[in-house]
């Protein structure tokens, strides 16, 4: 008995992603969901100044981006240099999010009735929130990048190295950069973004900077990151359609 | 006869209490990567001992579900700690109270054994199912040095809060 159980359990912990697909389709989500939004607008309603602080830094920057875009588009030929074509962004209020455990998750209020799909990307400003891994009519819930097995391609920004990224497991603002070739020049303060190998996250999206960098086996670098995001205090996230993963799937199943 | 049903009543009100009050831990209340605070432990080890091995593990594997499911954790991470704390309960019970003259029909009491194994159970019951769900949750994890800190943290903390608890809300009996 004791071995079936535990073997159920490993299975379970092991398979966590589609289990909690299954899962999250049950009214039991919904209810769970409701219950946290409530509590969410408390504490929003509860918290409206720093929130309002918030939004004005970041109406402030973003003021600032869109100065800068308009600087490089006097001298682009194509919008499509500078912005993101091939992604279309769904707006979205984080209903409640985990960030103390090894696999964290964040629940927000856009489902599939909003278009949102298994295995989008999700992002703010700041930096890459982590993929939609389940989602139901109404609520999605996302395994976030605070979680153990996810990883991030990364690019530091003045030097052009590039290498994957992932959480540390312990600090929530600190990430490790790994295979950074051993040439490439890194600094303290350089800046990470994202580099946009995959088709889930937009290339370009700011993720912190270097703090330190050490060399690991003599082969290639290890880069300590700063997080430019708080995980702890996010409130809105944007989730990431890519007009190209269809096609890429399409690519796949001829392949296959 | 009475007094012994007023008992089991009480017992079962505090159990339902303490499973609300981890719920309430695990969906509102954040320590930090560090800290795990399990109060199933000190529910596994209130079980009668009177219940038949395969009745407490499946009941343990049941509450650890529940929890996970309730809580919005990995599925099957408490529920597998829970099974590991359940199924050498009674070794470790022999163990921690160097005694096999237990009541079989009863819960462990501190009146019964004493404060001092009453305690020394619950800390074991609290270590072992806790080295259980550390393990579980770090199982492919790069940095190992998290699993000795978690594991002293999280026991720890657990393991205080189990003993006010009885202190405060079991009668010594």
């Amino acid at each position: 008995m004791f071995l079936i159980l535990e073997a159920a359990s490993i299975l379970l912990v092991a398979n966590n992603g589609v289990v909690q697909r299954f899962r999250i389709m049950g009214g039991l989500r919904e209810m769970q969901a409701f219950f946290w939004e409530k509590n969410r607008r408390l504490n929003l309603f509860l918290d409206y100044r720093s929130e309002n602080e918030r939004l004005t830094e970041e109406n402030t920057s973003l003021k600032n981006e869109l100065s800068r875009y308009r600087t490089l588009l006097a001298d682009s030929d194509t919008l499509s240099d500078i912005c993101y074509p091939e992604f279309t962004f769904v707006r979205a209020n984080v209903v409640k999010s985990f960030t103390d455990r090894q696999t964290n998750t964040i629940t927000i209020d856009r489902g599939r009735r909003h278009g949102i799909k298994v295995g989008m990307g999700v992002v703010t400003e700041n930096g890459i929130i982590g993929i939609v891994n389940a989602v139901s009519e109404r609520y999605s819930q996302v395994v976030s990048f605070l979680s153990k097995g996810q990883t991030v391609s990364a690019r530091i920004k003045p030097s052009g190295a590039f290498g994957p990224m992932n959480w540390t497991g312990t600090d929530r603002r600190t990430a490790l950069m790994h295979e950074v070739s051993i040439h490439s020049e890194v600094a303290p303060g350089d800046t990470v973004v994202s580099s946009g190998f995959s088709s889930i996250y937009p290339a370009g999206i700011p993720l912190g900077t270097v703090v330190s960098s050490d060399i690991l086996n003599g082969s290639a670098l290890e880069v300590k990151v700063r997080l430019f995001e708080d995980f702890g205090t996010i409130h809105t996230v944007y989730v990431a359609r890519s007009s190209r993963v269809d096609e890429i799937n399409e690519v796949q199943e001829i392949v296959k | 006869m009475s007094g012994k049903k007023d008992n089991g009543n009480s017992l079962l009100l505090f159990c339902i209490l303490v499973f609300i009050l981890q719920l309430i831990l695990s969906n509102y209340v954040h320590f930090g990567p560090y800290v795990h605070i399990c109060l199933l432990p000190l529910l596994i080890a209130l079980m009668p001992f009177n219940w038949r091995p395969s009745s407490t593990l499946l009941v343990s594997f049941a509450l650890g579900l529940l929890l996970d499911l309730l809580s919005d954790g990995v599925i099957g991470l408490n529920a597998g700690a829970a099974v590991c704390c359940a199924a050498p309960k009674k070794y470790l019970y022999h163990l921690t109270t160097n005694s096999d003259r237990q009541d079989r029909s009863a819960s462990v009491s501190r009146k019964r054994i004493g404060n001092a194994k009453y305690f020394t159970f619950l800390a074991v019951c609290a270590a072992v199912f806790t080295l259980a769900y550390v393990l579980l949750d770090c199982m492919d994890l790069q940095n190992w040095g998290l699993i000795p800190v978690r594991f002293l943290a999280s026991a720890t903390i657990s393991f205080i809060l189990s003993s006010i608890l009885s202190i405060s809300f079991l009668r010594k009996n």
